[in-house]
């Protein structure tokens, strides 16, 4: 966690500097590479702000509502179902096995048939990144709510707890450190699905946009959809970072 | 069974199930304490010391024979607080919220647990920590708050793991007159677990030495210089220790099994 808190926790004004460094360093690559599918910042700036203007937005949208609900549901099915098997030995003794052989399959093999199966439009795309963040989730929380004190459990049992009230007070916050941690994870992975899934059989999403835009040979356009996805990701980022700096605040001591 | 025994065991056996093996960790164990006594347990690690405690404490099931808690079993009887050697308190609580917990669970009135918490909080002097969290706090304050949760209950009786075991020497005896000063005030039954023999005669009205393999009790020892400070460095208080010590040695033969 320490770890984590040191590299993501920055002062406004190192945000600021760490992105004008950035500019600069595409700016200077793109001097360096001198070539039309790699424009400078500015030009890609100027077609950002045209394209907000225009149908950007509408496509970002769209893509933050596919990768919100995908986080959204893999959270709380990933999150319930850890508790329950972590809180559970005999029920996780059974189902354990099955994750374990399930784990390490690349989950992205089964966008075709998604595809085939939940047809071409959202359902397909929201289920997948579900699917793939949903296994990191589960497997995270399952693991940190198996390792938790004994005597949290205990003390909380002895005060005549009931299952639920275990989840709620001890098993939960317990483990919210590491769940947040893999969500952190799990957002890294879904925004990178999300841009595979968008750049098939849809019309609609910021990884169309970028691809689109690669088509039509428009690189000021794509290098556009990239800042704009990217910044997408960004503030999730922080979205999470916030939700931490609420709900643990109890770690850093 | 006697009309005042507030807490009697009768042929107490329990056992672990691992591994499609058995393990037992009690047999024949017996005990009764009075009302409002304090009883000390006493043995070596692994003897089922914790195992007796949470079995009363009604965490564990599994066992065989008679416990009563007033004439209750342990799953029916609700005034028993238990307090765990690390003291359990929740990391993701503040001390304030710890406290309400045992209260929210009990499904009292929003008012009254608010109430009551800084009743208990105000009285122990400990309102200036309300708000910290059990890290920031050092282990007699910790110790402190883990008596408070379970004060805050008003239980009838206290069940202690190794209280005090994790203390350095001077925070351990302030933290043994603070809990005689509160038996003195409420006249708690409590039964608390202890490696140190001193410690065991200080405080234990009711000493009971516990043997492994298996596990029960093997002698019960009444201690009238229990909570006496002027009696710590005397003659008998000298011998009450050397008895214990050499009974929980197993040399000693003239066991008085009462
Ligand atoms: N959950 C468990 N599963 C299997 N065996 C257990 C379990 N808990 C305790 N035991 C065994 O039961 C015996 C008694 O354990 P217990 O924790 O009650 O001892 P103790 O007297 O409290 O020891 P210590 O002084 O070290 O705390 C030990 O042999 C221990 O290995
Ligand atoms: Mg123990």
């Amino acid at each position: 966690m320490i770890k984590w808190n040191r590299y993501t926790r920055l002062k406004r004004v190192e945000y600021i500097y760490a992105s004008l460094l950035l500019l600069l360093f595409w700016w200077g690559l793109s001097l360096l590479i001198n070539n039309t599918a790699f424009p400078p910042p500015h030009h890609a700036m100027k077609s950002l702000i045209e394209g907000l203007g225009d149908n950007l937005l509408v496509h970002l949208g769209v893509s933050l509502y596919r990768v919100l609900i995908s986080l959204f549901i893999a959270t709380l099915l990933g999150v319930s179902f850890g508790l329950i098997l972590g809180k559970n030995r005999s029920l996780d003794n059974l189902v354990a096995p099955i994750i374990y052989l399930t784990y390490p399959i690349p989950k992205v093999v089964f966008m075709p048939i998604l595809f085939i199966l939940l047809g071409i439009g959202d359902l397909s795309k929201i289920v997948l990144i579900t699917l793939i963040v949903f296994y990191q989730i589960l497997v995270t929380t399952r693991d940190a709510a198996r390792n938790l004190e004994e005597e949290y459990i205990l003390s909380v049992k002895s005060l005549g707890a009931n299952a639920w009230e275990l989840y709620w007070h001890v098993y939960l916050p317990g483990c919210l450190p590491s769940i947040l941690t893999a969500l952190r994870l799990g957002l890294g992975t879904a925004m990178a699905v999300l841009f595979l899934v968008e750049t098939y059989a849809t019309q609609k999403g910021i990884g169309y946009f970028i691809m689109e835009s690669l088509s039509r040979m428009a690189y000021d356009d794509m290098f556009a959809g990239i800042i704009a996805m990217g910044t997408l990701g960004f503030i999730l980022y922080l979205g999470l970072d916030l939700a931490e700096k609420k709900l643990c605040r109890w770690v850093k001591y | 069974m006697n009309n005042h025994d507030f807490l009697t065991i009768q042929g107490l056996e329990v056992y672990y199930r691992q591994n499609k093996q058995s393990i037992d960790a009690l047999e024949n164990t017996n005990l009764t304490l009075a009302e409002g006594k304090i009883g000390v347990i006493i043995g070596p690690s692994g003897c089922g010391k914790s195992t007796l405690l949470n079995v009363i404490a009604g965490l564990h099931h599994d066992y065989q024979g008679e416990i009563f808690i007033d004439n209750q079993p342990p799953k029916v009887y609700s005034d028993t607080a238990l307090i765990l050697q690390e003291y359990g308190l929740l990391p993701w609580k503040t001390v304030q919220e710890n406290i309400m917990l045992g209260l929210q669970i009990k499904k009292l009135p929003k008012t009254e647990v608010i109430h009551r918490t800084e009743e208990i909080l105000e009285q122990m002097g400990l309102a200036s920590l309300a708000k910290r969290y059990p890290a920031q706090l050092s282990g007699g304050q910790r110790q402190r708050i883990a008596i408070a949760r379970s004060l805050v209950l008003k239980p009838r009786l206290l069940l202690m793991d190794e209280p005090f075991s994790s203390l350095d020497a001077l925070t351990r005896e302030e933290m043994q007159e603070y809990l005689l000063n509160i038996w003195r005030e409420t006249k708690l039954t409590i039964l608390l677990i202890t490696h140190n023999i001193e410690e065991a005669v200080f405080l234990g009205q009711e000493i009971f030495v516990m043997s492994p393999f298996p596990g029960t009790i093997k002698r019960r020892i009444p201690n009238y210089l229990a909570g006496s400070y002027d009696s710590r460095g005397k003659i008998e208080y000298l011998n009450m220790v050397n008895d214990l010590r050499s009974s929980l040695q197993g040399g000693k033969t003239n066991d008085k099994m009462e």
